[in-house]
């Protein structure tokens, strides 16, 4: 009688096993280690400098504080809307 | 390393395809349910190759959640035994149009399905089924082993008749053969035997 | 794994400029590298959208109007309705994705795009794959299973040499990569091209046989919305919030939980589509579980997503781009917490077999995946092609047709579902009752139809405009700028 599906719980074994192990090689390859500096890399050099019209003061204050004072978008993005 | 992973996955589909499904989870048919005839067969095939599937299901669902089997689609929960001969599988989705595993028991007569496809509203006003009418043929006159369609006027061509084609009987010969109206098959390895 | 170590040791002393943050400049390079695979696919994906647009509008005049163009084999609803499926899913979303992803793995990556010519090809290929398939399956050549209708012989084939060539080249790129860290978004889209291959290979083999059959059936479904639709473009919703807000995403370590949490426990997901149907009920409990275990990924993606952008809800105002991510990224959590809803028992015996399961799809396929690769195009094009898009009016309207009539859509689907589940539910009352009952909110779908092929063909001719007119936009004001801010107070300044 059709109890199981060895076919399925294979499939579903070849899906969720590599994933476990590329966790723990992540892991150690330290990938998971430096979170923060990850989540910048997406950003270019000024970027994080660049004002941005739809803050608010207390927002823009916080930025100058980590990144140093604001200054123009280059590209004049914001203006038009990129 | 990277490589190494994805080489474990191949490798262990290959053994999937290797190790015939087959061997490891075993259904017995059921000595009431009929293996399809060849014609049987050709009707499914017309069943699929029209997307029958998108509005009909096959399976009646545990009596106990649902309403299946108190609203008539047949007199017990569908299992695996009954589908040992079915691939690929037409269980569906949807029930825009009602349940057709046992529509042979519901609806036994031939001429009826065919009316039916030929166009729905003939028999059933608030269908909202399509009607297939390319799986007939109009022609002038029929001619000798023609089977000819009595299609009440209203719906009927204007000149001519409407001839049934070898696929319209071989779908029809399928939904008619669709019949699981026996008892649960209670061979004593049904039991599950896995937890 | 000494080997890979030592590989990322010896790219750390050779790159050390690339621990500095990337210029402007040095982003361009990068979206010039993929510039002819990337803007192939997006024009691909538009000429599926529009077919599919017209293919998902005539189904649904079908239900008001069943004998609507039923004289010809090829234009059956049962024909029309997979051929609407394959168009979107296989045609406009993947093909989008892959320009995505090729277009994202340099920037994150910090390389040029390696292996563009064959990406270019492998789109072709695929699209030549969903060519055949969608002729055969409109010709009544079905292989007969939901979301595998394609030709296994002529069509899959096709399809698979495809999206490996386009994955060869995302892999040759990730292997390529200048940075130690990999952004979350890499992870996601590198782990969705193995993943597909494998789950659209398994689920194409053809000797599954009864209810195995099913099982594989949805199987492969549910990985490829999760696997596959959903992790592109959760990559993309993860790049463009921090990149247009200005702001790191909120907390990185949660991004890694959602991520890893969908790639161990996705895949027991498939079985919940078939609850109460005959498959050995611990299969199905296992599925249900497995669903409620979703509430994990879902939640930290959506925490993480909306951290990242509140209190900065006024950007929208600025930028169509992140107009269309914001309503992803929240609809992503919306449709799977509806899809975990669906998934208890005490829900799904109401539902399953019913309209609502269409306003599930769309609310997923829609207002998730679609208006995600909408943003993600409004971002990425003026990028490639060095040029802004040139009307204003146009974005707006293509915004709010879609997102309205979509809206639409699945309200009244979502009403007219449970409706005509309750109706099944009672016994005695014939079937009759649960055809009315959902007529008036089909006919409600159909309208939204018309609504949200406007909003297309107001994006299709945009896009041609982008493309092929030489009308430059130079500073006009956003889109959006004149909407008053509801969630956010105006700046005194
Ligand atoms: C113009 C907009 C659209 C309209 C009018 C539309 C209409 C429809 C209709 C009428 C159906 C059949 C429902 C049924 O069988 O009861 C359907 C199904 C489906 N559509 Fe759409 N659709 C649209 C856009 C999309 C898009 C953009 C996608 C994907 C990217 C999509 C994906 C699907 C899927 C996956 C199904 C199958 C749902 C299921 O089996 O549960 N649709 N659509
Ligand atoms: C973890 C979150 C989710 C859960 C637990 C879930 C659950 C479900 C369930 C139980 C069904 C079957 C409904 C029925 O047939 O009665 C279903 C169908 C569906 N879901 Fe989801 N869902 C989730 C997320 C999503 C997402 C993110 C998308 C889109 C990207 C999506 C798209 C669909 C589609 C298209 C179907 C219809 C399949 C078909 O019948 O053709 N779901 N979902």
């Amino acid at each position: 009688m059709f109890a199981n599906s060895v076919v399925l719980i294979t499939l579903t074994l070849v899906i969720g096993l590599p994933p476990l192990v590329c966790l723990f090689m992540a892991l150690s390859a330290g990938q998971l280690d430096d979170g923060g500096s990850s989540a910048e890399s997406i950003f270019e050099e000024q970027e994080l400098r660049y004002s941005r019209p739809w803050e608010t003061r207390r927002q823009m204050q916080d930025r100058v504080q980590q990144h140093g004072n604001l200054m123009n978008n280059p590209r004049a993005e914001w203006e038009r809307w990129l | 390393m990277l490589m190494g992973a994805l080489a474990t996955v191949i490798f262990a589909l290959v053994i999937l395809v290797i190790l015939p499904s087959s061997l490891l989870s075993h259904v017995e048919a059921p000595p009431q349910l009929k293996r399809p005839s060849q014609q049987e067969l050709l009707g499914r095939q017309i069943y699929i190759s029209n997307g029958c599937i998108y509005c009909h299901t096959q399976q009646v669902r545990d009596a106990e959640i649902t309403a299946d089997v108190s609203s008539g689609l047949g007199n017990r929960a569908s299992v695996p035994a009954d589908y040992v001969y079915d691939a690929p599988n037409l269980l569906g989705t949807m029930r825009t149009g009602p349940d057709l595993f046992n529509v042979g028991v519901r609806l036994p007569d031939s001429n009826w399905h065919l009316l039916h496809l030929y166009q729905p509203r003939a028999l059933v006003p608030w269908s909202i089924m399509p009607a297939f009418p390319f799986l007939f043929e109009h022609k002038p006159k029929a001619e000798k082993g023609d089977k000819v369609l009595k299609v009440p006027a209203a719906y009927a061509p204007k000149q001519g008749v409407v001839v049934i084609t070898p696929e319209a009987a071989a779908l029809v010969a399928y939904l008619t053969s669709l019949r699981h109206d026996y008892p649960i098959p209670d061979s004593p390895a049904f039991k599950e035997s896995q937890p | 794994m000494t080997i890979q170590q030592g590989q990322v040791d010896v790219k750390q002393e050779d790159n050390s400029q690339y621990l500095n943050k990337a210029s402007a400049m040095e982003m361009e390079t990068y979206d010039q590298s993929g510039r002819q695979p990337v803007l192939l696919g997006f024009l691909i994906a538009v000429i599926w959208l529009l077919i599919g647009t017209v293919l998902g509008d005539l189904s649904s005049f079908k239900f008001d109007h069943p004998d609507l163009l039923s004289g010809q084999a090829y234009l059956t609803f049962g024909r029309i309705r997979p051929a609407h499926l394959n168009a979107m899913v296989y045609g406009w979303a993947s093909t989008a994705m892959f320009s995505v992803s090729l277009w994202l793995m340099p920037r994150l990556c910090r390389t040029r795009l390696r292996w563009g010519r064959v990406a270019s090809c492998g789109i072709l290929v695929w699209t030549a794959g969903l060519i055949v398939g969608l002729v055969l399956l409109l010709q009544g050549y079905s292989d007969g299973l939901e979301w595998l209708e394609l030709d296994r012989m002529w069509a899959d084939p096709l399809l698979v040499v495809g999206a490996a060539m386009v994955g060869a080249s995302v892999w040759r790129t990730l292997a390529a990569r200048n940075v130690h860290h990999l952004y979350v978004s890499v992870w996601y889209v590198a782990a969705s091209y193995p993943w597909f291959l494998i789950i659209f290979l398994a689920g194409n083999l053809p000797f599954y046989r009864g209810v195995e059959s099913a099982a594989v059936n949805w199987f492969y479904a549910h990985n490829a919305l999760g696997l596959w639709l959903t992790a592109v473009n959760l990559a993309l919703i993860y790049y463009l919030l921090p990149k247009i807000i200005g702001r790191p995403i909120y907390s990185y370590w949660l991004s890694l939980v959602g991520f890893w949490a969908l790639a161990l426990f996705y895949a027991l997901n498939g079985m919940h589509h078939l609850i109460g149907g005959p498959i050995p009920s611990w299969m199905i409990a296992t599925s249900i579980t497995a669903s409620i275990m979703m509430v994990i990924p879902v939640i930290a993606v959506g925490i993480n997503q909306h951290m990242t952008v509140v209190g900065r809800f006024g950007a929208m105002r600025y930028s169509p781009a992140l107009t269309l991510a914001v309503i992803a990224a929240m609809s992503y959590t919306a449709v799977s917490l509806q899809g975990i809803m669906t998934a208890l028992v005490s829900v799904n015996r109401i539902t399953h077999f019913t309209h609502w399961t269409i306003a599930h799809s769309h609310l997923g396929l829609y207002m998730f995946v679609t208006l995600s690769l909408f943003g993600g195009m409004y971002y990425i094009l003026p990028r490639v092609l060095k040029r802004e898009w040139p009307s204003r009016r146009l974005i707006r309207l293509h915004i709010l047709l879609t997102g309205g009539g979509m809206a639409l859509y699945i309200i009244a689907l979502g009403i007219g579902g449970v409706l005509q589940g309750l109706s099944l539910l009672t016994p005695g009352t014939g079937f009759e009752a649960s055809v009315a009952s959902t007529k008036p909110w089909l006919m409600l779908r159909s309208i939204s139809a018309v609504i949200i092929s406007v909003g297309h063909l107001a994006f299709i001719y945009h896009s041609y405009l982008l493309a092929f007119s030489r009308k430059h936009s130079t500073t006009q004001l956003p889109p959006f700028i004149e909407f008053k801010p509801v969630l956010v107070k105006e700046r005194k300044s």
